[in-house]
């Protein structure tokens, strides 16, 4: 028997996935995982080690993920760039080893978000007179230390006078120390981040050698999860439902175009892929009501959708926590859109999500992580089976864990028992 | 005045406001504003409960009774006697910094009558067994949000066993990543889909005590 070139099995698996969104019978099921710690946490690598040592965390993944036949890599964008974080001083997220103290978790834990009201609910009169000096004089010195130096930025409506920007908008801005330090540190960050990008550029050349395409590089969020997460923080947002629905609404608005538009900008860097992840966070249920769903969360999020695949992108929403109550919308939308769009799920029934809107929207999950982590390799197998069983018929089914992929914890033998049963009980033909 | 439990009910904040300050305008006896609205907080949870409320109302019904407290309790002369149903002590697992979660059990825990003793956040397991020591609570409620919290329960259960406290508390967990089966592996008595189990299971615990 021969062996496949890497360049046959990249087109096979590449062609596998593409049939498998268009709703279209492949070969076989793909298996397609997404990860965040877990080549590190299998080649012993600390989470401090991970997220600032940018090649060794590649060269894991390279090493871990070639092991296993997947039919598509994952990114590994998610493993964050701790240097750039300690030059941002960035505050809404703890990691292991920050710089500063006071931000710093230990090596062994992984990187989390601090809730905070970045924006007050006073402040949304001044966000809508002007959106962009808003972000930049006020939230973003919230967001990161560094930013501080833009809390003097001139005002660019200033700029109308051309003696605005000669005079008294720049010159006096940067002659101030902080402004200074920050755009030299703003330098300096950036030719790390490209020595971060060239390191994933590398990442994906070498997966594509060894015939793996990389499953998607792009994402964006919600409009209620940015206002939830970067703005308002969710007792803010979700008080802002009850005393300012009209300003609530208002800038969630706002932020789709923007949305749309920053997302086509960063998929033209990587036009083959089309694949845009988008983890929703904040609107399972438990976290609204259907109502204030159907008013707050759902719609901006389908324009987003809409604008994406107008451009030909396919947006993959990754509906943690659970969203069986929440299907009829999701049926509603998939009808409009047979083909274009991948819901990936972590604790919804997915088998329900089959019969309700599989011949529409391709489905992607969702091996428990609970399982993954704590399971015996036949628990793993059996789950991969029946999930198999109730979503290959017809195309449109990707094999994946639920909570964001594969956990950092999830045992190796457990991975291998997922991908096995994909080649067991996933052939749709020789 | 059930138009004012209602009120609070229905999450009128306004209304409850001012309702409030004509009653305490007219000197009304500030126990019987709060009974009023214990009654209230009670409909609300079990509204939360049957699933007809859920994180935003219950974050808005805080909210409310925080300025409803802000106003009636300077003026309460009596300490409120009123006996607890039992002692919790409530944690978010090392390793994991997340507190929506257990802020929202918290909060339902003690609208339910429990005495809540709450450590915070990246809690160890040593903290754990010391506060048991300390606190001598009925039952133990863990939180956790990341899969690395399964094997800091596990340790802290552990670690509790080994303290000679196991029998002693009971021992409940959830969070967005627990399950069933995390639920035996770590070798806690129970877990929560939802942050109203914990209410659920807390009271069918104490009948049983």
């Amino acid at each position: 028997m021969s062996e496949k070139s890497p360049r046959k099995l990249y087109k096979e698996r590449n062609q596998r996935i593409v049939d498998a969104i268009a709703i279209k019978e492949p070969d076989r099921v793909p298996i397609t995982p997404m990860v965040t710690f877990f080549h590190t946490e299998q080649k012993g690598i600390s989470k401090k080690e991970a997220m600032y040592n940018p090649e060794k965390q590649a060269q894991a993944a390279v090493e871990v993920f070639s092991t296993y036949n997947w039919d598509a890599v994952p990114p590994i964008t998610q493993i964050y760039p701790a240097k750039y974080l300690d030059m941002l001083g960035t505050l809404f997220f703890k990691w292991p080893g920050a710089a500063s103290e006071s931000s710093r978790l230990l090596d062994h834990q992984p990187y989390q978000f601090v809730e905070g009201e970045y924006m007050k609910a006073s402040e949304y009169e001044e966000f809508f007179a002007d959106p962009t000096g808003f972000l930049i004089r006020k939230v973003l010195p919230r967001h990161d230390t560094l930013f501080k130096g833009f809390t003097g930025f001139p005002n660019l409506i200033n700029l109308a006078s051309g003696y605005g920007a000669m005079l008294v908008g720049f010159p006096l801005y940067l002659i101030q120390p902080a402004a200074q330090e920050m755009f030299e540190k703003l330098i300096e960050g950036t030719q790390y981040m490209m020595r971060w990008l060239n390191t994933l550029n590398d990442y994906q050349g070498k997966m594509k050698k060894l015939g793996y395409p990389l499953q998607f590089l792009n994402m964006c969020q919600a409009p209620y999860d940015v206002t939830s997460e970067f703005l308002r923080g969710m007792r803010g947002i979700m008080l802002d439902m009850y005393r300012k629905p009209e300003e609530l609404t208002k800038i969630l608005e706002i932020l789709t175009g923007p949305t749309i538009e920053a997302t086509i900008r960063l998929g033209s860097l990587n036009p083959r892929l089309k694949i845009v992840f988008m983890p929703l966070h904040r609107g399972a249920e438990g976290f609204m009501n259907e109502k204030q769903f159907e008013t707050f969360y759902w719609p901006t999020l389908t324009r987003v959708w809409d604008g994406l695949i107008e451009k030909g992108f396919i947006p993959m929403p990754f509906f943690e926590g659970k969203y069986t109550a929440r299907f009829p919308f999701l049926t509603d939308f998939a009808k409009k859109n047979k083909g274009k769009i991948i819901y990936w799920f972590d604790q919804s029934d997915i088998i329900k999500a089959k019969e309700e809107f599989g011949d529409y929207a391709c489905i992607r999950g969702n091996v428990p992580g609970s399982l993954l982590v704590t399971g015996t390799p036949k628990e793993v197998e059996d789950y991969v089976r029946k999930s198999i069983e109730g979503c290959m018929e017809g195309g449109g089914y990707l094999v994946d864990g639920g909570i964001s992929g594969i956990p950092d914890e999830t045992k190796a033998e457990n991975v291998k028992a997922m991908t096995d049963a994909v080649f067991k009980y996933g052939v749709y033909r020789k | 005045m059930s138009n004012f439990v209602e009120e609070i009910v229905e999450l009128n904040e306004e209304t409850v406001m001012e309702i409030l300050k004509d009653r305490l305008a007219k000197n009304e006896d500030p126990m019987v504003i709060m009974n009023d609205v214990k009654v209230a907080t009670k409909k609300i949870g079990d509204l939360y409960a049957n699933n007809v409320y859920f994180l935003p109302d219950l974050i808005m019904s805080g909210e409310i009774l925080r300025q409803i407290f802000e106003l009636v309790v300077p003026k309460i002369k009596d300490v409120d006697t009123t006996e607890k149903k039992g002692k919790i002590l409530l944690a978010t697992i090392e390793g994991d910094i997340h507190d929506i979660g257990k802020d929202i059990v918290k909060f339902l825990l003690d609208i339910n009558g429990y005495d809540v003793l709450d450590l915070g956040v990246d809690v160890p397991a040593k903290a754990i067994v010391d506060n048991i020591k300390e606190y001598n609570p009925d039952f133990v409620a863990l939180s956790g949000f990341l899969t690395i919290a399964y094997d800091a329960m596990k340790v802290a259960i552990e670690k509790i066993k080994d303290a000679g406290l196991r029998d002693a508390v009971k021992i409940m967990i959830g969070g967005g990543v627990i399950d069933e089966k995390i639920l035996t592996y770590v070798g806690a008595d129970a877990y929560g889909d939802s942050a109203m189990d914990a209410v659920t299971i807390a009271n069918k615990w104490i009948e049983g005590k």
